[in-house]
C-alpha cells in the first residue's frame, strides 16, 4: 500500500523510531502491540459496532497515523480516511488464545492502518477487541477509546447520526533543555551490565520476545504491610511496592546500581484527552546501599521518584546515548525490568453498553519486551501482582518463585522496616520447603568406621573373596592376615598412632592390605600415585610429615623415607580375626590425607576422618545397591584420586568384592567389556572423559549396571548414550575437602540440557551462597558449599588457605566453599554449572564457558571440548575452543557456524583448533590452564615469508614494531606473515593508518594484503619513495 | 609494459612470457590458503596473474561484462599468451566465464583449472556475510552483530530473492553499521570508509558471480576438490536444486578446503597440468 501523494509524510519522533526499530529486530513480533477489549453479555450488533468504528476512526486523527518505510527512511503521515474492517469470528476453543492470537499479529510500516478490530461471537457473549500498534496509542489513549467507542455504538444503535468533531493528533513538545540535562547527570556512569538475575539464562542467539506471564495475589498479611507502611513511611502505595521490587531484584543479583523503568502518562494537563503514543518509560536508578534499612529505601524511592516525574518529558530511548553498553544485548541498556503500578478499583472494569453489562479484559500480546515486568494492581481489598516475562532470559519457574518471594519480602520488612536490607529474607515458604526437604539427609550410621565393618565381614565369613586381582583371588581371612602383618610391621619401623604412613603401591590387592594394615596400626595413609614425578611425590611425602612409606613390589622407594615393603599376602600365614582389631580407629582420627592439586600452586593436603569416610561409604553403599547385589564392584580409578576409596570399600562392609581394573581400562573400551563380562561387574565408576573414550566399545556390556559418573560435568549426549545402553547411571558430585562425593542424582531417562547432580548425601547439607556468603533460595546460582559429617577440618598446614575456603555459620556449622557455580532446581535436585574461575567476563559478557563445550560437544563429530580465554578479558581477550574430532578432522571447520547457530554472537569461539588429546590434571581432569598457555602459543599455521633479514633497516625495524605491537606478540621478525599471525582486515587498515601517519605515505588495503610481512612491505614503501 | 593494474601479479617471468590468470577475492587474512600460496609449487616458467576485484557498490547494477571487461582488456593488451585460468571458490565462477571469452577472443583455448568450484546463491552469499560480520567482531557491539544476523536472515528469508539483490541489500544494511562501528575502533574515515568499500566489493564480485554461467567453461575444466563436503562439488551435488555440474575430469585431494591451495600434493598435480598444457600449444 502507497501513500497518497498529497499527505506530506514527516519523519517520526526519536521515540516512535524506536518502536518500529524494535519490530524490525524482532520480526514477526507484535511486542508493540496494544490491545482495547471488553467483553458484553449478550450481542453487540456487528453492523452497528462497524460504523462506530468507522466513525472512532474518523474522529482521532491519531487513528489514522501511518508510517512507512522505504529505503530505510521511516516517515510518518495522516491519512485523511482509513477502512479497518470489523473482522468477525465464532469462538471456537480458547478465547484468551484467540485473542492474544489477534493482537500478536505485527502491524508493518508500509502505510497500512495500525488498528485491527475482531468483534469475537462467544456461546453467551460477544468480545470487542481492538489491536492498536503502540506508536497510535498507549494505555491512556485505549480508556479514552472506550468511552468514545461506547458513545458512538449507542448513538448508532439509538438511530442518532452523531456529528463529533474530529480530534487532531497532539504532538509532544521537545524535551527541555533542563530535563535533558538532568537525565544526563542521573544517568552518568551508569553501566548496562549490572542489571543481570542469577537465576537468567544466558540470552538466546535469536530474539524473539515470546512472553508469559504470572499472576500471583498478595497475601493478606502482605497487603496488610503495604497499607500500613504507606502511612508509616510516608509513601505512596506505589513506592513501597516499588521499593520493595528494587530490593527483590536486588536480592537476585542486580545492582547495586540498579535501574528499573516506570512507565507513565507524559501528557501535560492540557493535552489530557489525546489519543496517541503519549507514555514515555521513566529509568529509576537507585544504588542499593546493602545496610541501608526499608525506611531508608522507601525514602530514595520516593525521592528518585518524584525527580523523575518532574523531567518526564524527555524519553527513555533519548537517554541511550548517555549511558556505557557493556552488557550482551542490544536488549533494555537502560532496564531490563520494570515495574507497573495500576491503581485500579474491581469496580472499573465494569460498565454497560446500550444497556447491557460489560467488562474490560486484559489481552497481552504474548511477547515481553523487557526481562520482567511487574503490574501491581491494588485495590481496598487487595493486590495482584501480574509478572510478565520474556520466556529467552527467565523461566516460568523462576518467576513464579518470585512473585512468592516478593510477598515474602513485603511481610519481612512490615515486621521490621529499620532492619538492613541485607537482614531480610527473600526467601518464601515453598523455597524453604525444597531446600529443607533436600537437606533432610540425618540418618545413624552405626559403624564407627570402615575398618570395623571390614572386621566383623572378616569374622563372619573368612573365605570369602575379599578381591579379586588378575586371575587370583583374595579372601577376606587372607586380606585381614595380609593387613595385620602390614601393621605388625609398620609399628616394628617405628610407626605410632597418629601418624601419616605413605602408600606407594600399585592398584591391587597388596594395596588393599597397606590401608587396612595402616589403620590397624592407628595411622593414616597418604596414597601416592607411583606415577607421579619424583618431587610432586618429595613434597607430599615432606608436606604431609610421612616418614614411612609402604612400597609396592618393583618400585623404588623415595630417597629419606623408612620404606617398608608391601605385603605379599600370598606368603603371609593365616591369622585368626581379631574382631577386637576394629577398636583401634575412632571415627574422629583421621583416615586419609589426600593430595590435590589446586589450578595454581602446590598440592594441598586434606585430612579426612574416618567418621565422614564411613558415614559416606555406608550411604554410597545403600544408594547404589550394593547391600543387596552379589556382583563385584570394578576397582579402576587411580588411588590418590579419593573417588578410588569407593571402589575398594563398599563391597568390603557387605562382604563382596573388588575387581582390580588396569589403568588402561580407563581409555581401551575393549579391554573394559572384556573384565566386565569376565567378573559379571555391577558397578563402575569413571569420569565423562573415561566413559565417552570407553562408551563405543563398553556400551553392549553396560546393560543392567550401575555407573557412576563424576569428576567433571556429565554432558546429556553422554549420559543418553549409556541410558541407550541399558546402565543404571548415576551422576555424582564432591569436592575431595568435604570427602568423595557429597551429591548424587540418579540420571533420568532422556536427559536434555544439564545433567543435574541430585541431592546431597547422608548427613550433609548443600547451600549455595551469594556472593556475600548468605544462602541463595531456589534458581539462583551462586557458590555451591557443602556442610555436614563429610567436611574436612580445613588444608594440612595451610591456615591461610583453610580460612579462605572453609568456614562456619550457627545454621551449617563447619562448611566448605566448593568454587563450584550451581542452584537448587524446583524439585531439590542440584544443577551445577561449573567452576566460579570458569565463569568469565569478556567485554562485559558474562561467560559460562562449560555451556559454550556443551554446545559444541552437541555437535556429533566433536567428542571433547574445552574452551579457554586467552589473553586479557577485559580488553582483548579471545575464546579458544580445542576439541577432539577424531573420526572427522574436517569437522573442525564447521564449528564456527554450528556454534553461531546456537550462542550468542559474543560466545561463538574465535579460534577452533583440534587437538588428539587433551593435556590432563593428576586427578584425570581436562587441564585448561595447560590449554590456556597452549592456546597463546597457537598462532595458526606459521606462513613465513623471507625471514632472517638481520640488516632490517630504520623502516623495516619500525614495520616490524607495528606488526609486534598490533599482533600481540613478542616474535615478530621481517618475515612474519600478517595474516597467518592473527592479523585481519581491521588490523591491516590500523597498520595502514599507523604507516601513513608515520611515513606520509598512504597504502591502500590491498597493498598490505598483497604484501603481507614487514620484509614486503618495506620493499613496497620504497617503491613509493 | 608496466605492470597490471586490474591484476597482481604473483609470480613473475620476464615481460614476454605466456601468463597463467588466477580468479579469488583473497581478502583480509581468511584462513583459506590461496594463489600465492600456491604458485611456489607450480614451478612457473611464466607469469601467474591474480584478478584484483574491482571497486563496486553491489546496488549499482552492472552486468557481467561490464565487470570482467577490464580484466579481459588488460590481458589482451599485455599481448601475452593465455595457459590457463584458474579458480578458487567463487573465483572459479570468474575463471570458467574469463576462459570462454578469451577462447573466443584468440586462437588458442586455455586450459581452465578449478579449485572447489563454487556457484553463487542466496545461502552462500548468506554465509560469506556472516564471515565478514564475524571477522568484526571485535569492533561491532554485541547489539550491532545480532541487528545485522537478524536482518540478514529477515532479508534472506523474503520470497523470490536473488542472490545479487540480496548482496546489495546487506551492504546497505552493513555500511552505516560497519561505518560507525570502526569509526569507534579508532579508524579514520579514510580507512574505515575503505573496508566498508571492500566489503561492498565482496559483496558485489558475490552478486556479479551469481548472475554468470560458468557450466561452459567448466565443462572443459580439471577440477580438484578437496575432502570437505560443504565446498566445490561436494556441496553442490548434494545441493537441493542445483542440476548436474559437467566437467572434463575432476581430482580428489583428501585435505581440507582451506588447505586445498597451499597442499603440496595439489601444486604438484596442477604444475603437471600446467607443463601438458604448456607442451601442447602450438
Amino acid at each position: 500500500m502507497s501513500l497518497d501523494a498529497s499527505i506530506t509524510p514527516v519523519r517520526p519522533s526519536r521515540k516512535e523510531t524506536a518502536l518500529w526499530l524494535l519490530d524490525d529486530l524482532v520480526p514477526g513480533s507484535g511486542a508493540n502491540n496494544l490491545s482495547l477489549a471488553f467483553r458484553i453479555a449478550g450481542r453487540l450488533d456487528p453492523a452497528a459496532a462497524g460504523e462506530a468504528l468507522r466513525l472512532l476512526l474518523g474522529r482521532f486523527e491519531a487513528l489514522r497515523t501511518v508510517f512507512h518505510r522505504e529505503d530505510a527512511v521511516l516517515t510518518r503521515a495522516v491519512l485523511p480516511a482509513v477502512a479497518v474492517d470489523l473482522a468477525e469470528s465464532e469462538l471456537r476453543g480458547d478465547e484468551r488464545a484467540a485473542l492474544t492470537a489477534f493482537v500478536a499479529r505485527p502491524f508493518t510500516p508500509d502505510g497500512s492502518p495500525l488498528v485491527r478490530a475482531l468483534l469475537l461471537h462467544g456461546p453467551d457473549s460477544d468480545v470487542l477487541c481492538l489491536a492498536l500498534h503502540h506508536a497510535v496509542s498507549d494505555v491512556q489513549s485505549t480508556a479514552i477509546l472506550r468511552a468514545e467507542f461506547v458513545a458512538l455504538y449507542e448513538a448508532v444503535v439509538a438511530g442518532e447520526r452523531p456529528e463529533r468533531p474530529e480530534v487532531p493528533a497532539w504532538h509532544e513538545p521537545e524535551p527541555s533543555q533542563e530535563s535533558r540535562q538532568f537525565w544526563r547527570d542521573a544517568m552518568a556512569g551508569f553501566r548496562s551490565s549490572g542489571s543481570q538475575l542469577w537465576c537468567e539464562r544466558t540470552e538466546q542467539p535469536v530474539t524473539t520476545l515470546a512472553g508469559d506471564e504470572v499472576t500471583h495475589v498478595l497475601s493478606a498479611e502482605a497487603h496488610a504491610v503495604v497499607r500500613r507502611l504507606r502511612r508509616e513511611l510516608r509513601a505512596p502505595e506505589s513506592v513501597v511496592l516499588l521499593t520493595a521490587y528494587a530490593v527483590l531484584l536486588a536480592a537476585h543479583g542486580a545492582g547495586p546500581d540498579l535501574t528499573i523503568g516506570s512507565p507513565v502518562n507524559s501528557r501535560p494537563r492540557e493535552a489530557m484527552e489525546a489519543v496517541g503514543y503519549h507514555s514515555n518509560l521513566l529509568t529509576l536508578r537507585l544504588l542499593i546501599d546493602r545496610s541501608a534499612t526499608f525506611r531508608d529505601l522507601t525514602g530514595l524511592a520516593r525521592r528518585t521518584f518524584l525527580e523523575a516525574m518532574a523531567h518526564l518529558d524527555v524519553p527513555a530511548d533519548e537517554l541511550l546515548g548517555v549511558v556505557e553498553r557493556d552488557g550482551p544485548g542490544w536488549r533494555n541498556v537502560l532496564f531490563k525490568h520494570v515495574f507497573n503500578y495500576v491503581p485500579f478499583a474491581a469496580s472499573q472494569r465494569a460498565f454497560t453498553v446500550a444497556g447491557d453489562p460489560a467488562e474490560l479484559i486484559v489481552v497481552e500480546n504474548g511477547f515481553s519486551q523487557f526481562d520482567l515486568e511487574f503490574f501491581v494492581t491494588s485495590d481496598q481489598d487487595s493486590a495482584t501482582v501480574r509478572a510478565v516475562f520474556y520466556t529467552g532470559v527467565l523461566e516460568r519457574s523462576d518467576v513464579e518463585f518470585m512473585v512468592r518471594r516478593y510477598d515474602a519480602l513485603l511481610v519481612a520488612a512490615g515486621a521490621d522496616p529499620d532492619a538492613p536490607i541485607a537482614a531480610l529474607p527473600t526467601w518464601s515458604a515453598r523455597d524453604r520447603a525444597v531446600v529443607e526437604a533436600a537437606n533432610a539427609t540425618t540418618r545413624a550410621v552405626d559403624l564407627p568406621s570402615v575398618l570395623a565393618g571390614f572386621v566383623r565381614r572378616a569374622a563372619a565369613g573368612p573365605g570369602a573373596v575379599a578381591v579379586r586381582d588378575g586371575d587370583r583371588t583374595v579372601t577376606y581371612g587372607a586380606l585381614w592376615s595380609a593387613a595385620r602383618d602390614t601393621a605388625d610391621r609398620l609399628a616394628a619401623a617405628g610407626v605410632r598412632r597418629g601418624d601419616v604412613v605413605a602408600l606407594l603401591v600399585p592398584r591391587g590387592a597388596a594395596l588393599a592390605a597397606a590401608v587396612l594394615g595402616t589403620w590397624l596400626a592407628g595411622a593414616a595413609y597418604l596414597p601416592l600415585d607411583p606415577n607421579h614425578p619424583a618431587e610432586r611425590l618429595a613434597h607430599q611425602l615432606d608436606d604431609g610429615g610421612a616418614r614411612t612409606v609402604v612400597v609396592g613390589a618393583g618400585i623404588t622407594a623415595p630417597p629419606g623415607r623408612r620404606a617398608v615393603p608391601a605385603t605379599d599376602w600370598e606368603a603371609v600365614s593365616p591369622l585368626p580375626v581379631d574382631a577386637a582389631a576394629a577398636s583401634a580407629v575412632e571415627p574422629d582420627q583421621l583416615a586419609y590425607l589426600i593430595y590435590t592439586s589446586g589450578s595454581t600452586g602446590k598440592p594441598k593436603g586434606i585430612p579426612i576422618r574416618h567418621g565422614s569416610l564411613v558415614n559416606h561409604i555406608v550411604d554410597y553403599a545403600d544408594r547404589f545397591g550394593l547391600t543387596d547385589s552379589a556382583r563385584p564392584t570394578g576397582w579402576l580409578s587411580t588411588y590418590s584420586f579419593d573417588t578410588s576409596t569407593l571402589e575398594l570399600m563398599m563391597p568390603l562392609l557387605h562382604g563382596g568384592h573388588t575387581v582390580v581394573l588396569p589403568d588402561e581400562a580407563r581409555t581401551d573400551g575393549r579391554l573394559l567389556a572384556a573384565a566386565v563380562r569376565a567378573h559379571d561387574i555391577g558397578l563402575l565408576q569413571a569420569t565423562p572423559t573415561t566413559w565417552r573414550l570407553v562408551a563405543p566399545e563398553a556400551a553392549e556390556v553396560l546393560a543392567g549396571r550401575t555407573l557412576l559418573s563424576g569428576g567433571e560435568p556429565l554432558p546429556a549426549e553422554l549420559a543418553a548414550t549409556l541410558l541407550a545402553a541399558g546402565a543404571e547411571l548415576w551422576n555424582v558430585y564432591g569436592p575431595t575437602e568435604s570427602t568423595i562425593w557429597a551429591t548424587a542424582g540418579r540420571v533420568a531417562a532422556d536427559p536434555d540440557g544439564r545433567v543435574d547432580v541430585g541431592g546431597p548425601v547422608a548427613n550433609t547439607q548443600i547451600f549455595i551462597a551469594d556472593p556475600h556468603g548468605r544462602p541463595l533460595p531456589v534458581g539462583l546460582r551462586g557458590e555451591l558449599c557443602v556442610a555436614g559429617i563429610g567436611v574436612a577440618q580445613g588444608y594440612h598446614g595451610r591456615p591461610e588457605l583453610t580460612a579462605d575456603r572453609f568456614g562456619a555459620d550457627a545454621d551449617h556449622g563447619r562448611f566448605y566453599r566448593s568454587g563450584d557455580v550451581a542452584r537448587w532446581r524446583p524439585d531439590g535436585r542440584i544443577d551445577l554449572y561449573g567452576r566460579l574461575d570458569r565463569q568469565v567476563k569478556l567485554r562485559g559478557n558474562r561467560i559460562e564457558l562449560a555451556e559454550v563445550e556443551a554446545v559444541l560437544l552437541g555437535h556429533p563429530d566433536v567428542e571433547a571440548a574445552a574452551v579457554v580465554v586467552v589473553g586479557d578479558a577485559g580488553a582483548d581477550g579471545t575464546l579458544a575452543a580445542f576439541v577432539r574430532v577424531p573420526g572427522r578432522p574436517e569437522a573442525v571447520d564447521e564449528l564456527w557456524d554450528h556454534a553461531h547457530r546456537q550462542l550468542p554472537r559474543s560466545v561463538v569461539p574465535h579460534r577452533f583448533i583440534a587437538l588428539d588429546a587433551f593435556p590432563r590434571t593428576g586427578s584425570d581432569k581436562v587441564d585448561y590452564l595447560a590449554l590456556a598457555e597452549l592456546a597463546a602459543g597457537h598462532h595458526g599455521p606459521t606462513v613465513g615469508g623471507d625471514a632472517g633479514d638481520a640488516d632490517a633497516d630504520g623502516l623495516t625495524a619500525t614495520l616490524v614494531s607495528f606488526f609486534a605491537e598490533l599482533l600481540g606478540r613478542s616474535d615478530v621478525d621481517v618475515g612474519s606473515h600478517f595474516f597467518a599471525n592473527g592479523g585481519h582486515s581491521l588490523l591491516a587498515a590500523t597498520l595502514a593508518q599507523r604507516i601513513r601517519d608515520t611515513t606520509g605515505v598512504r597504502l591502500a588495503l590491498t597493498d598490505v594484503f598483497e604484501n603481507p610481512t614487514p620484509a614486503a612491505l618495506a620493499a613496497r614503501l620504497h617503491r613509493h619513495v | 609494459m608496466s605492470n597490471p593494474a586490474v591484476w597482481s601479479v604473483v609470480h613473475d617471468a620476464g615481460t614476454d612470457t605466456d601468463v597463467v590468470l588466477a580468479a579469488d577475492f583473497p581478502v583480509t587474512g581468511r584462513n583459506e590458503g590461496g594463489f600465492v600460496d600456491l604458485a611456489p609449487g607450480l614451478n612457473l616458467d611464466c607469469a601467474l596473474w591474480q584478478t584484483v576485484a574491482p571497486v563496486r557498490d553491489p546496488a549499482a547494477t552492472t552486468s557481467g561484462d561490464d565487470y570482467l571487461e577490464p580484466w579481459l582488456a588488460e590481458v589482451a593488451a599485455s599481448g601475452r599468451t593465455v595457459r590457463a585460468v584458474l579458480g578458487y571458490c567463487v573465483g572459479s565462477v570468474f575463471a570458467g566465464v574469463l576462459a570462454e571469452k578469451i577462447a573466443a577472443r584468440g586462437p588458442h583455448a586455455p586450459r581452465v583449472v578449478v579449485f572447489d568450484p563454487e556457484m553463487v546463491d542466496v545461502p552462500t552469499v548468506h554465509l560469506q556475510f556472516g564471515r565478514v560480520v564475524g571477522n568484526m567482531t571485535s569492533v561491532l557491539t554485541a547489539d550491532e552483530a545480532t541487528g545485522l544476523s537478524a536482518t540478514a536472515e529477515r532479508l534472506a528469508a523474503r520470497p523470490g530473492i536473488g542472490p545479487a539483490e540480496f548482496a546489495a541489500d546487506l551492504y546497505a544494511v552493513f555500511t552505516p553499521v560497519g561505518t560507525a562501528a570502526l569509526g569507534r575502533a579508532g579508524l579514520d574515515e579514510d580507512y574505515a570508509g575503505e573496508l566498508v568499500t571492500l566489503v561492498g566489493s565482496f559483496m558485489a564480485y558475490l552478486g556479479v558471480a551469481a548472475g554468470l554461467d560458468p557450466r561452459p567453461g567448466w565443462a572443459r575444466a580439471t577440477v580438484i576438490t578437496s575432502g570437505s563436503p560443504r565446498s566445490g562439488l561436494n556441496r553442490m551435488r548434494t545441493a537441493p536444486g542445483v542440476a548436474p555440474i559437467e566437467v572434463a575430469d575432476e581430482r580428489r585431494f583428501e585435505v581440507e578446503h582451506r588447505d586445498l591451495l597451499r597442499t603440496p600434493s595439489v601444486a604438484e598435480t596442477v604444475a603437471g597440468l600446467l607443463a601438458t598444457s604448456s607442451r601442447t600449444r602450438p
